[in-house]
This record gives structure tokens, C-alpha cells and sequence, in this order.
């Protein structure tokens, strides 16, 4: 059965522009990229709606996804409250405008074959707290659930956490980083090389560890780099090892979906684990902003379609080349936490107190996080509080 | 059937409880006793107030173990505190350092003046902490990491953790145990981030 709202929403689901369905302008995303897919733990659903004639008051605004209520705001006609329009969205009591976001998981559902259905309802008054009608608006997009944790390596104890200069250990350290990788290949006798650790043992992978140094014109030239170029046992410019076509950041990424390269887990097991990337000075490049280049291409969208760092997203470094017996029991420990929704912080600090004993002794000083600490892969986090859920309303800009 | 199953299956979480090992083989520890909560509690609620100024109730901490038993977990809003299976302190983490936020890329690493306190400041401060949650102690091989670099990208409003302090020591108990003592602070406000302290390691002949 044709639907005016249906028709409209085919014409424009995800735009910024205003919808208006028979008195209700609706906007999803006002002001924002809207996202052609959601992926991660700080996906957001945002809608704007307005009253038009005749109607000239909201009192209900909520926001589902896939029909769970997750955002409702009452607000009640109240003559004589303040006016005037120094708040926006009042008039003389009136509340014509209003807008509310949620920002939740893309992991509370299933990839690749769920899609989310952002709706937003509207109560719509034509009479102030007398009559009025329900008006709905809805879009969808597919969750892709793309972890977005990474790490980094610095390789020289003396130099500040993160620091990706200087090459001194470097050779020790790729073997050191590629432990958690490693005992797996050998583990099932599969042999080592560029193809086995893509192919066979990144293939439940959706977490990356990459660590720093190198060579970007191997990437950016679509050439792949050699173990001499590179000094490490690991690093290959991904589109060219998988012979992508006009390769682009979001080609790249579209290109490794279905191939189990990480961060993509398309193979039905753990939603995530770790992996190891090892490449050199891929921070900089000539063709991208400065220190986005080959994170961008590898890890896209960091951006999570919406433009700018986005928050819940953390590096994990360390200053110092951890001992290769302990990486994988350390890792274990990371992930573990991580898989029970934990904060990254505080997962990196259970791995540093679970280190078993070595020549290092591992200090929370050693393994900083970089952006935000709060960051989970399974829960949406609240910096002001402990709980651990999958959605919660968020104060957009 | 099914509730046979499902009779089977809890027995089988009880066994497991019980006998302390884990469904992998590896060695899990018995829970907690109300004691040992008891005792944990009261802990974290000191260490809390000593090392961030913060005051605890009880009922807002979450407790569970993590790292197969080994160690358990308590989580506040204000800070993450773990202690091993024995309850000894082992780190403590404020929520203000897991919120601290940096921007990335190297190029924004533009160094810039710090304050040029004297590091004995940062020494003399971890030594006082330290004796108050550890007794019995002695230090050497005081190491103190002034960070005084800047990131210009990070956000309004966060502080760069590059404004910190990084005081290490040994600290030596009177039977001879030596074990690491770490801490980091805010160079600017004073404030301590984290604490921790590592296993003892063994007395060398």
C-alpha cells in the first residue's frame, strides 16, 4: 500500500533536510552527516522534529530503535511558563520544537544482517494540552560493528608513550607484538607469512594492534612492501595484497567486507579479538592529513560517518617492547575484559596486575591510553557512572 | 527434558564453584567470603579517601574478580581499584586519569614550559603515600619522569596526560621483599592518578 510517509521517506531516508509529514517536520541527524550505516559503540541516532501548522505544541518526543523506546521527553503545555524564545524550542509555553539523540552499540545487534530502524514519534498538539495526534518518522541503517581499538608499540622505553620515532629494537619488537598471532599460526602448524596471518589467523579479527614506523609510499603506491622495506616480520599495504581497484579509504574498507580481514568479523565467531599490524610511519603521508593516513585507510570509518573524533574511541600504546612469552596471557587479559564490556582503562589495568612476572615490570605508566580512556566495545559508557548498558540518551551539540 | 537439562547444567556451575576450577582447566579461586567483602570494602573506602580525596559509600561499589580469581576488581565512579585473592592493595586508578584525553599524531607534540619543580617534590609525596598504605617499608631507586609535553589538538577542557609526574621506586619490606611502587600525578593540580604496586619478587642469595 502506498504510504505519503514511506514515499517521502524513500526519497530522502537519511537526509538533513526537514521532512514534514502531514504537520511534523522531522529531521534526522540535524547538522550532522547522516550515517549510511552504524558501527561501533558510539553509534548515535538523532532526530530533530518541529510542529506546523495547524498543530503548535509538542508534548511527547521519543526516539525507538527497532521499536525498543530508548529516548521519551515529556513536556507538557504549561501556559504561562517563561517564553519568548530565549530557550530554543519555547515559545509562551509552547514547545514547537524539540530534538533528542541516543547513543548506543552497534553490537547489541547482529552483522551483517540487521538493520537498525531509528524511529522517532511525536505528539503533536493543535490545541495546547487539549487535542493533538501522533506523528512518526523513521530511517534505517545496517549495523556493521567495527571495533575501534587499536594500539600502538613505541618501541624505545626512553621516549614518551606514543612517540613513533626512532627505530632502535624495532626488529625485536615485531616479534614481540606479533606473539598474540604468532602461537596461533604455529599452534595449527599453518607456517608463517603475509597471507597465513591475514587469511587464517586474522580471520576472527576485529580489534587491531598496530603498531608504528615506516614506510608510506609502499602504502600509498599501491606496492607491497618487502620484510627488508620494513625491518618487521609484518606490514603489507592492505588494497594491494588484495588487489582492490581504485583503491580510496572507503573502497578499501567496502572492498574487506565478507573477507574476515580486521576489523570485520564475518565469520560467525567471537564478535572480537585481537590483531596485529605492523608497518612503519603511517602517520604521515603526503596525500592525507597529517596523522590520519594510514589509520584512516585502515581503520575507516574511525570517523563512525559523522566527521570529527569521535568519543569511545581509545589508542592503547606502550613505552616499553613487551616480553613475547608474556603478550599472549597479557592480551587474554585485555580481551577478556574488554569482552565483558569493560572500560578500557580499566581492562588495561587489570592485564598490567595480572602480568605474570618477568624482566619488566609493566606499570599503568607504561600503557597509556590515548583519546578516551572510557572507551568499551560492548557497552555504551557514562563517564559520570559505572553502569554498563547498551544505550543511553546523549546531549548533542 | 528440559528442565533436567537445565538442572544439569546449574548443578554442574555449582560443581565447578565448588571445586574452583574453571570450565578451561585453569585454577580458579573460591569467591569471597562476607568477611573478605566486608574487609575489602572498608579498604577500598581508605585507600579511596587517602589517595583521591574522594569518599565512598559502601553500596556503590561493584566487586567481582577478574584474571581467572586471581585478582579482584572494584569499580566506583571515581576510580578502579584491584587487589590480589589475599586482599593486598595492588593499584588504584582515578576516573579523573581514565578521562584524561589526548590527541593522537606525533606532530602535535609541540613541547612546551612546564613547571620546573623539583622532583624530590614528586619523591618526598609518593614516600608519604606509600608508607600510609604499605608499613614497614624502605625505598630506593627513586626514578621520577616529569612529563612537560603538549598536545595543541587535545580538546578544551581536558588535560593533556603529559602533564604529569611518573615517580617509580623499590620498596623493600623488613623481610627482604622487594617489590616496584608506581605512581602518577598531576603536575598541575597535585592530584594522584594512580598507585599500584607490583608482586614481590623473590630474595636474591
Amino acid at each position: 500500500m502506498w504510504s505519503p510517509k514511506a514515499f517521502l521517506s524513500c526519497l530522502c531516508p537519511l537526509s538533513t533536510i526537514g521532512i514534514e509529514i502531514a504537520g511534523v517536520d522531522f529531521t534526522p541527524h540535524p547538522g550532522f552527516a547522516a550515517p549510511n550505516y552504524f558501527s561501533g559503540t558510539n553509534a548515535r541516532a538523532f532526530y530533530r522534529a518541529q510542529v506546523t501548522s495547524p498543530h503548535l505544541h509538542i508534548s511527547k518526543f521519543e526516539i525507538y530503535l527497532n521499536n525498543f523506546a530508548t529516548l521519551t521527553l515529556n513536556t507538557p503545555y504549561t501556559p504561562g511558563m517563561p517564553g519568548g524564545g530565549e530557550e530554543p524550542g519555547t515559545l509562551g509555553g509552547v514547545m514547537f520544537e524539540q530534538e533528542g539523540a541516543v547513543m548506543f552499540d552497534s553490537f547489541y545487534y547482529s552483522y551483517p544482517n540487521d538493520s537498525v530502524v531509528v524511529k522517532c514519534r511525536v505528539y503533536a498538539e493543535s490545541v495546547p494540552g487539549v487535542s493533538g495526534s501522533w506523528f512518526e518518522h523513521e530511517y534505517s541503517a545496517p549495523a556493521k560493528n567495527r571495533a575501534a581499538l587499536f594500539g600502538i608499540n613505541d618501541l624505545e622505553v626512553t621516549q614518551p608513550p606514543l612517540n613513533l620515532t626512532g627505530a632502535a629494537g624495532m626488529f625485536a619488537a615485531s616479534h614481540s607484538l606479533a606473539a598474540i598471532a604468532y602461537p596461533k599460526s604455529l599452534t595449527y602448524n599453518w607456517g608463517w607469512n603475509h597471507s597465513i596471518f591475514f587469511d587464517r589467523t586474522g580471520e576472527d579479527v576485529n580489534v587491531v594492534f598496530y603498531a608504528g614506523h615506516g614506510t608510506p609510499d609502499a602504502i600509498y603506491d599501491g606496492q607491497q612492501a618487502t620484510q627488508n622495506e620494513f625491518g618487521c616480520s609484518i606490514g603489507i599495504p592492505i588494497y594491494a595484497y588484495y588487489n582492490i581497484p581504485n583503491p580510496s579509504i572507503e573502497a578499501d574498507r567496502t572492498w574487506h567486507i565478507g573477507t574476515g580481514l580486521p576489523p570485520y568479523n564475518s565469520t560467525g565467531k567471537p564478535q572480537f579479538n585481537l590483531a596485529l599490524h605492523m608497518t612503519c610511519n603511517s602517520f604521515g603521508s603526503p596525500n592525507l592529513p597529517s596523522g590520519e593516513s594510514y589509520f584512516s585507510r585502515y581503520f575507516y570509518p574511525y570517523w563512525n560517518a559523522y566527521g570529527g573524533f569521535c568519543e569511545n574511541q581509545g589508542f592503547l600504546g606502550w613505552s616499553l617492547t613487551l616480553d613475547v612469552r608474556d603478550y599472549y596471557a597479557l592480551s587474554t587479559l585485555l580481551v577478556d575484559e574488554l569482552a565483558q564490556g569493560e572500560k578500557l582503562a580499566v581492562a588495561m589495568q587489570v592485564m598490567i596486575a595480572g602480568a605474570p612476572n618477568s624482566h619488566h615490570n609493566y606499570a599503568i605508566g607504561d600503557a597509556l591510553i590515548d583519546q578516551d580512556g572510557n572507551t568499551t566495545l560492548r557497552r555504551v559508557y557514562d563517564p559520570n557512572s559505572s553502569l554498563k548498558r547498551w544505550w543511553r540518551p546523549i546531549d548533542m551539540p | 527434558m528440559k528442565i533436567n537439562s537445565l538442572v544439569l547444567v546449574v548443578g554442574c556451575l555449582l560443581v565447578t564453584a565448588v571445586n574452583g576450577v574453571g570450565q578451561d582447566g585453569a585454577t580458579v579461586t573460591t569467591p569471597l567470603s562476607q568477611t573478605e567483602l566486608s574487609r575489602l570494602r572498608v579498604k577500598t573506602v581508605s585507600l579511596v579517601r587517602l589517595l583521591f580525596g574522594r569518599s565512598v559509600r559502601d553500596g556503590e561499589l561493584s566487586i567481582r574478580p577478574v584474571a581467572k580469581g586471581k585478582i579482584i576488581s572494584v569499580q566506583h565512579r571515581y576510580a578502579s581499584l584491584l587487589f590480589d585473592r589475599d586482599l593486598s592493595f595492588r593499584s588504584a586508578m582515578s576516573s579523573e586519569f581514565v578521562n584524561r584525553t589526548k590527541s593522537s599524531g606525533d606532530e602535535t607534540r609541540n613541547s612546551t614550559r612546564v613547571p620546573t619543580e623539583s622532583k624530590q617534590v614528586w619523591i618526598d609525596r609518593s614516600k608519604s603515600l606509600a608508607k600510609r598504605i604499605w608499613s614497614n617499608l624502605s625505598f630506593s631507586n627513586e626514578r621520577v619522569v616529569l612529563h612537560g609535553l603538549k598536545r595543541s589538538k587535545a580538546p578544551q577542557g581536558s588535560t593533556s596526560l603529559s602533564q604529569t609526574a611518573d615517580v617509580r621506586f623499590t620498596a623493600t619490606s623488613d623481610s627482604g621483599q622487594s617489590r616496584q611502587v608506581a605512581f602518577i600525578f598531576d603536575r598541575t593540580t597535585g592530584a594522584c592518578l594512580t598507585a599500584e604496586i607490583t608482586r614481590p619478587t623473590p630474595i636474591r642469595s
